[in-house]
């Protein structure tokens, strides 16, 4: 086994150098690990300031991995948004560059560059005096796709968001609900099947509930899809929920990226610390996920588990799961890569966890 | 109901009068007014697309086109004449200026009040700036152009009316003849058909406007197909007005009063028995336009009076001489040489000024000349709007004559002028020979004994350039010459005025009645 994988290496890092080029039959392959080298989004170096002088983004340099979702955090006017508008030159910086699958953005006309990006905005941006078929069908129409093509598209990105066509397709935007409209939104974005969508406080006006089961259904989604999606949020839950990866802006800077966990428990300086605010715990016990805290925890080996919790399990459903578990006991933390852990170590963990979140080292 | 009964008699007196030219004249109101609308969206829409991509620019345009509404459409018709001379013309082009503002600020305005996220999503999805504007921003902005649309259309239809005063022709002629010949069924001929037509514009597009709001395919393409229909007919029809062949030969023109107009018709008349020429009237003329219109060539003769050319500034601008026997000699000779118009031999009647007082008035105050005017100082005086202005008007008058009224003179139209002595709201009406009523109220007309009027000789003062191509003119006309008297001049007045008779049939019998008239 250890072989092989060293042969594999040895063939990818050959590839990856270009030295296998006279392997015809493999320059496909080669061309795929490549792209995949690619980060989906580059920034190098990127200001972009306003004509009053404002410096919205300063110096930003970031790689979006393709594939990932990366959510833009922060405060209002920390440069999250300009920063996405960046990426499909609805903004044009003013200095460094801004690539997309490794190609300056510069380098196409911007009509050409965006209908190669799904781009959502709150409530859908949807165009009033259209039906939803039509605000749907208008990106594959844009690249030029003929009637017919562009007409099954529409029917299969309606049913991917649950608005099947019979039913919603003639319905004008105003005869939708915010949920719906937001739907749209999305489908409209994926007609045209790119690889990458920027989704701008997508599901910010819509009321709490709808709200969740609309992201549990994205999240769905992109396990199908597998697209590279850069979201902008100020609501950090909606970061933690959605997102592999959070980019926290402050004042056009990056103050820090990782995971939900890691903004919670190690914030990188005040100005994130600020931005969470006082709900870090209870951010903490409400989204940070049982499957984010055992990484480090011991393996308990073959015993019989007195408790069974899903990866996906919030800390403080699992709080009250191993409230009235005895020191002794396990739990099993199920999903693809099963471990069975003990419960006194899990629940130290977790505390641990809360007390660093509430700011306590 | 006194006034409803009026209102019906009147008006279907004047309707029978008119039945022959009310469908044409109808016809033509609603032709111009869209057109002139059509001009304006052709204009106005461009405009204001053009505008939302300068916004800086925008306000001060918007501004200046408000500025433009403020000008009182009649010196705006009047500030034309120079450039477009008269008839359908500036008429046309001066309703369109009036109507661009609304069209422009309402394109402007809808274009610019689509909602930012909706034009965010369009680029963002990878729209060109005109696929946006056509796909989208159009759209949108669709309610609210076909709103500044009505209201261009209503500021269209009120200018197209008063086109009638430069010779454009329409529903305004008979609102205006109506109103120089205190005709109140001939007003109302005229200006129930303006209202109807206007508030079916406006309710019509009104309707269009609301579908169109409600997002309704329907109203979306009637509305968007309605203004490029109107777009392409006016563009069209301007187009043909360019390279139309010429129609006709000889148009005259016609002041806007009565004696102007039978002395045309009889002019027209005449030349049709006589000659081969097509002749047709330009009516309602202002004083101030008919002559400007004969230089520039919009028109080719028409009837006009010795004393006006003598002193007007813009024809010679001569004091009266002491031979009042030499004016016309005088301003035929200078008339050709400064002008190049000719003017014909002399209609026969002189339609002087004459200040009337009633026979009670006169008595009691012995009044019988002019100069007899100053022991009156506290008379009541009412003149033409015209006469205080004119070089040979009030000024010279009181000057010459050292009169001394406690009260400026009140300004009237001029078939007012004999209502308000009637009325004995005034004393002294400053009137013109040839008025009907002087007979008909039995005036008694003060003798201008100092001399002070020139001579008002009626007579056909035409192009040189006209009679070098049509050299019969001057031969036929010359037949009318010393055929119309004061006294008969009157009469015809009357009959027109009084009687209701259209100008025609006034016209044509009394040239039967000289064995001038169609020899069939």
């Amino acid at each position: 086994m250890g072989t092989l994988y060293f042969v594999l290496g040895n063939l990818y890092v050959a590839f990856a150098n270009g030295d296998l080029l006279f392997c015809g039959s493999v320059l496909g392959l080669r061309e795929e690990v490549a792209m995949k080298d690619v980060p989906a989004v580059e920034f190098r170096n990127v200001s972009k300031l306003f004509a009053a002088g404002a410096k919205a983004v300063d110096g930003l340099t970031l790689q979006i991995s393709a594939g990932r979702i990366v959510a833009l955090l922060g405060p209002s006017g920390c440069g999250k948004t300009t920063s996405l508008r960046l990426i499909n030159r609805l903004e044009d910086a003013t200095s460094g560059e801004v690539l997309v699958r490794g190609k300056d953005v510069r380098q196409e006309r911007p009509e050409i560059l965006r209908r190669s990006i799904g781009y959502v905005i709150q409530e859908g941006g949807l165009f009033p005096h259209v039906n939803v078929a039509d605000n749907v069908g208008l990106a594959p129409r844009l690249l030029g796709w003929n009637r017919q093509r562009a007409r099954i598209r529409v029917g299969e990105v309606l049913d991917l968001v649950g608005l099947p066509q019979s039913q919603f397709g003639r319905r004008m935007p105003a005869e939708l609900s915010g949920g719906q409209r937001q739907r749209v939104g999305v489908a409209r974005a994926l007609a045209a099947d790119p690889d990458l969508l920027l989704m701008d406080e997508p599901f910010g006006a819509l009321d709490p509930g709808t709200r969740e089961s609309i992201q549990d259904e994205f999240l769905r989604l992109h396990a199908r899809l597998k697209k590279t999606v850069v979201i902008v949020t100020h609501d950090i839950a909606e970061a933690g929920r959605l997102a592999d990866e959070i980019v926290v802006l402050d004042k056009g800077r990056l103050a820090q990226r990782g995971t939900l966990r890691d903004l919670l428990i190690h914030p990188a300086h005040e100005g994130v610390r600020a931005f969470l605010g006082r709900r870090c715990q209870e951010l903490a016990l409400g989204i940070l996920r049982v499957d984010q805290v055992i990484q480090d925890l011991p393996e308990v080996g073959l015993v019989e588990p007195s408790l069974r919790l899903s990866p996906d399990c919030p800390l403080g459903q699992a709080l009250v799961a191993l409230a009235n578990a005895n020191d002794s006991d396990s739990v099993t933390i199920a999903g693809p890569h099963e471990r069975t852990v003990s419960a006194k170590d899990l629940k130290a963990s977790i505390l641990a966890d809360l007390k660093r979140a509430g700011g306590e080292s | 109901m006194l006034f409803a009964s009026f209102l019906v008699n009147d008006l279907a007196s004047a309707w029978e009068r008119s039945q022959d030219t009310f469908w044409p004249q109808t016809l033509l109101f609603l032709s111009l007014t869209l057109r002139a609308l059509g001009l304006a969206l052709l204009a106005g829409i461009p405009a204001g697309i053009v505008l939302t991509r300068f916004p800086r620019l925008a306000n001060s345009i918007i501004n200046l086109l408000g500025v433009l509404q403020t000008v009182p459409s009649l010196v705006l018709l009047g500030l034309l004449i120079p450039f477009l001379g008269i008839g359908q013309t500036p008429a046309l082009f001066a309703a369109a200026v009036y109507s661009l503002f609304p069209i422009v600020m309402n394109t402007f305005v809808g274009i610019t009040q689509v909602s930012p996220p909706v034009k965010d999503a369009a680029r963002g999805m990878g729209m060109t700036p005109g696929q946006i504007l056509w796909h989208v921003e159009l759209p949108l902005a669709l309610p609210v152009i076909l709103a500044g649309v009505r209201t261009g259309a209503v500021y269209a239809s009120g200018l197209i009316v008063v086109g009638a005063f430069i010779g454009a022709g329409g529903l305004g002629d008979f609102i205006f003849n109506g109103m120089s010949r205190d005709d109140m069924g001939m007003i109302w001929l005229g200006a129930i058909p303006v209202l109807v037509i206007t508030l079916l514009i406006f309710f019509g597009l009104g309707g269009i406007a609301w579908l169109s709001r409600k997002n309704s395919a329907l109203g979306m393409s009637l509305g968007g197909g309605l203004i490029a229909v109107l777009s392409l007919y006016a563009g069209y029809r301007l187009a043909a007005n360019v390279y139309q062949p010429r129609t006709v030969d000889v148009k005259i023109g016609a002041k806007d009063f009565t004696e102007g107009q039978i002395l045309a018709e009889i002019v027209k008349q005449t030349l049709e028995a006589h000659t081969d020429l097509r002749v047709d009237i330009v009516s309602n003329l202002g004083t101030s336009v008919i002559l400007k219109s004969l230089l520039n060539g919009d028109i080719d003769l028409y009837p006009e009076y010795t004393g006006n050319l003598l002193t007007s500034k813009e024809a010679l601008d001569f004091p009266v001489p002491d031979d009042k026997s030499t004016i016309t000699s005088l301003v035929r000779e200078e008339m050709r040489r400064r002008h190049g118009l000719i003017l014909l031999d002399a209609f026969g009647l002189n339609n002087t000024y004459a200040p009337c007082v009633t026979q009670e008035t006169a008595k009691k105050y012995g009044l019988r000349k002019i100069s007899d005017l100053t022991r009156v100082p506290q008379f009541r005086v009412v003149v033409d709007q015209s006469f205080l202005t004119r070089p040979d008007g009030w000024s010279g008058l009181v000057k010459k004559y050292d009169l001394r009224f406690h009260e400026p003179p009140s300004q009237i139209s001029p078939n007012l002028l004999y209502k308000a002595l009637e009325g004995n709201k005034v004393d002294l009406v400053i009137g013109f020979a040839t008025d009907w009523q002087i007979q008909a109220l039995n005036l008694v007309v003060l003798e201008d004994d100092r001399g002070y009027f020139p001579n008002y000789h009626g007579a056909p003062l035409v192009r040189a350039a006209t009679l070098q191509r049509y050299p019969e003119i001057a031969g036929v006309l010359q037949r009318l010459g010393g055929r119309i008297d004061d006294s008969t001049m009157r009469r015809l007045n009357y009959q027109v005025a009084v009687e209701k008779r259209s100008e025609s049939d006034v016209a044509r019998e009394f040239l039967q009645s000289q064995g001038l008239g169609k020899s069939r």
